[in-house]
């Protein structure tokens, strides 16, 4: 409540300040305008400052925001194409890497994307939000039967499960890609 | 046996174990002139168009000394996938089952191959079994020569323990004769018995044979399985499949060599024909045949001389063979009335090949049959399925 009527003021003053500028600019005579153009002028730097100056912030934090969404994504990547994921490499048991998702939390939850300018984009990193979360979660499950089974068969059943045509994890390889040609293209 | 039955036993054992020169001891448990006359048979079947008439059936693919070098010449080939990759992580994946088998172990190899696979089994058994008994069980002599030679090759062992066999081991009347002979031979010491390098797959009814050669099997025996195996069952996979066959000239030369040794046929390898398809929801099958692509019809001399008409578009099926399921195996085992003890998986590590073809190394023990898995107990597919 505060925050708007100190909003209220600051730009009522500057409007009544610039109205009254201009009224004096209007009734001065010719040879005395100098000054309360200036003063107009000076009002309207003022006012439209304000808002340049703004856009040029949230500009910023959407560039800082996206960069930071292309080095997360790429790093994303290394990890599917390392030895860990690959489908002819070892079979042994193992603990996973995960896929991170910091950047894409700090960008949604920070403001930085516009809902209207990039409803696409928003909605594209919440599904991808989603995908790693659950895929984090099954590498985690995955570990923890793998771990406890005395046999290595289950690591195996598992390898194959992973890297079988149907499975959750190439939907998420998918999804990766299409994410990161959206950002690259922003 | 009288005293001197037995000192000539010994003396024969003692002779081969001392000879510098390559003796084997084959016991020959058919008579092959109705191998012959089988071989014939078959040969005659009516006018066909894809396979299902005249064929060459397993066992004899290798009858004889010309198939049997042309089968070696196949598995030196890079680029016979399915021999070259069986052959090559057949060291890795025996390592992982090799822990199971425990001690004391004789060993009965069916289709011996090209005896590299058996000689690494041996090498582990002989560790704990030095007066084992290695009996190789295959239809064709040569087969048994050269596969049993390599097998022995530097690692034992003596002489006079290895028993090559000649018998054709999809006859269920050899194997009951067979049990008796190995039985007698190791009492009640422990057998283990293999069929590796996916030899199962080139049978018509290989659910059948798996089950007959299981069923030799004692409660302190255990049998070794290898088969080639997919992840998926679809006709594109068949292509896929049929590919990997087609690429090898080495393979196309030993799949026409029976019919070149047993007629008068001039063999020309690009009438050889790949045939793939879905087999249910077991495997993906292929047949390899041979077409009359000349535009008559010619007559064919078979080995008893007589002359039967091989029309034009006809065709001889050469051979037979399978990529398994994987998610098929458990009931396969089970049918034959096994238990899996441990089992191990590689993938072919080639750019070229489909995704999914590997081969499947399973120790198989007998005993009352694991139930059925329900859906829901396949934890992995659950946990990463869409």
């Amino acid at each position: 409540m505060t925050r708007v009527a100190i909003t209220a003021l600051t730009f009522g003053a500057l409007a009544v300040a610039m109205a009254l500028g201009v009224s004096w600019l209007v009734v001065s005579p010719p040879g005395e305008r100098w000054e309360p153009a200036v003063n107009s002028l000076a009002l309207l730097a003022g006012i439209t400052g304000i808002f340049a100056e703004r856009w040029a912030s949230q500009r910023e934090q959407r560039n800082q925001a996206l960069d930071s969404i292309r080095l997360e994504m790429a790093r994303n990547r290394e990890t599917l194409d390392g030895e860990a994921f690959n489908a002819t490499g070892s079979r042994a048991r193992r603990v996973y890497p995960r896929l991170v998702q910091s950047a894409v939390d700090t960008a949604l939850s920070s403001g930085s994307l516009s809902p209207h300018r990039d409803a696409d984009l928003i909605d594209l990193l919440h599904r991808w939000r989603t995908a790693v979360a659950s895929v984090n979660r099954r590498l985690e499950l995955t570990e923890m039967l793998v771990f406890t089974s005395p046999s290595d068969e289950k690591a195996e059943q598992f390898h194959a499960a992973l890297h079988s045509a149907t499975s959750f994890f190439q939907g998420v390889r998918t999804l990766l890609d299409e994410t990161q040609a959206y950002v690259s293209s922003r | 046996m009288t005293a001197s039955d037995g000192r000539l036993v010994g003396d024969l054992a003692k002779a081969i174990d001392e000879s510098d020169f390559a003796w084997s001891l084959v016991l020959v448990g058919e008579d092959q002139r109705d191998k012959l006359a089988a071989l014939t048979g078959d040969l005659l079947g009516k006018p066909s168009s894809n396979g299902d008439g005249k064929q060459i059936t397993s066992g004899y693919a290798y009858w004889g000394i010309g198939p049997t070098i042309a089968w070696a010449h196949a598995c030196a080939d890079p680029f016979y996938l399915v021999m070259k990759q069986s052959l090559d992580s057949f060291t890795r994946r025996w390592g992982r089952v090799r822990g199971r088998v425990g001690e004391g172990f004789h060993h009965v190899s069916f289709g011996v191959g090209t005896g590299h696979k058996d000689r690494l089994i041996l090498e582990h058994l002989l560790e704990h079994n030095q007066d084992l008994l290695y009996l190789p069980v295959d239809m064709s002599s040569e087969m048994l020569r050269l596969g049993t030679r390599e097998a022995t090759h530097r690692v034992g062992p003596r002489g006079h323990r290895v028993v090559p066999v000649q018998l054709d081991f999809s006859i269920t009347d050899n194997l009951a004769e067979l049990r008796d002979l190995v039985h007698r031979l190791v009492g009640d010491e422990p057998v283990l018995y293999s069929l590796l390098g996916n030899t199962l797959a080139n049978f018509d009814h290989d659910d059948e044979l798996l089950a007959n050669l299981t069923a030799l099997a004692r409660p302190q025996d255990r049998f070794l399985l290898e088969v080639a195996t997919t992840e998926a069952l679809s006709d594109d996979l068949a292509r896929d499949a049929v590919e990997e066959y087609s690429r090898s000239r080495a393979y196309r030369e030993f799949v026409t060599s029976a019919l070149l040794h047993n007629t008068d046929l001039t063999i020309t390898v690009d009438a050889v024909q790949f045939r793939g398809s879905v087999e249910g929801d077991r495997a993906l099958k292929v047949k390899v045949v041979y077409q009359n692509q000349t535009g008559d019809d010619i007559l064919m001399m078979l080995p008893d001389r007589t002359r039967v008409a091989f029309p034009d578009r006809d065709t001889i099926r050469l051979y037979l063979t399978r990529k398994y399921a994987r998610r098929a195996l458990d009931g396969i085992v089970r049918a034959a009335g096994m238990r899996k003890v441990t089992g191990t998986h590689s993938d072919f590590a080639v750019p070229r090949s489909a995704q999914g073809f590997g081969m499947d190394l399973l120790l198989l023990a007998p005993g009352d049959p694991v139930p059925a898995p329900r859906p829901d107990d396949d934890v992995a597919r659950v946990i990463w399925e869409n």
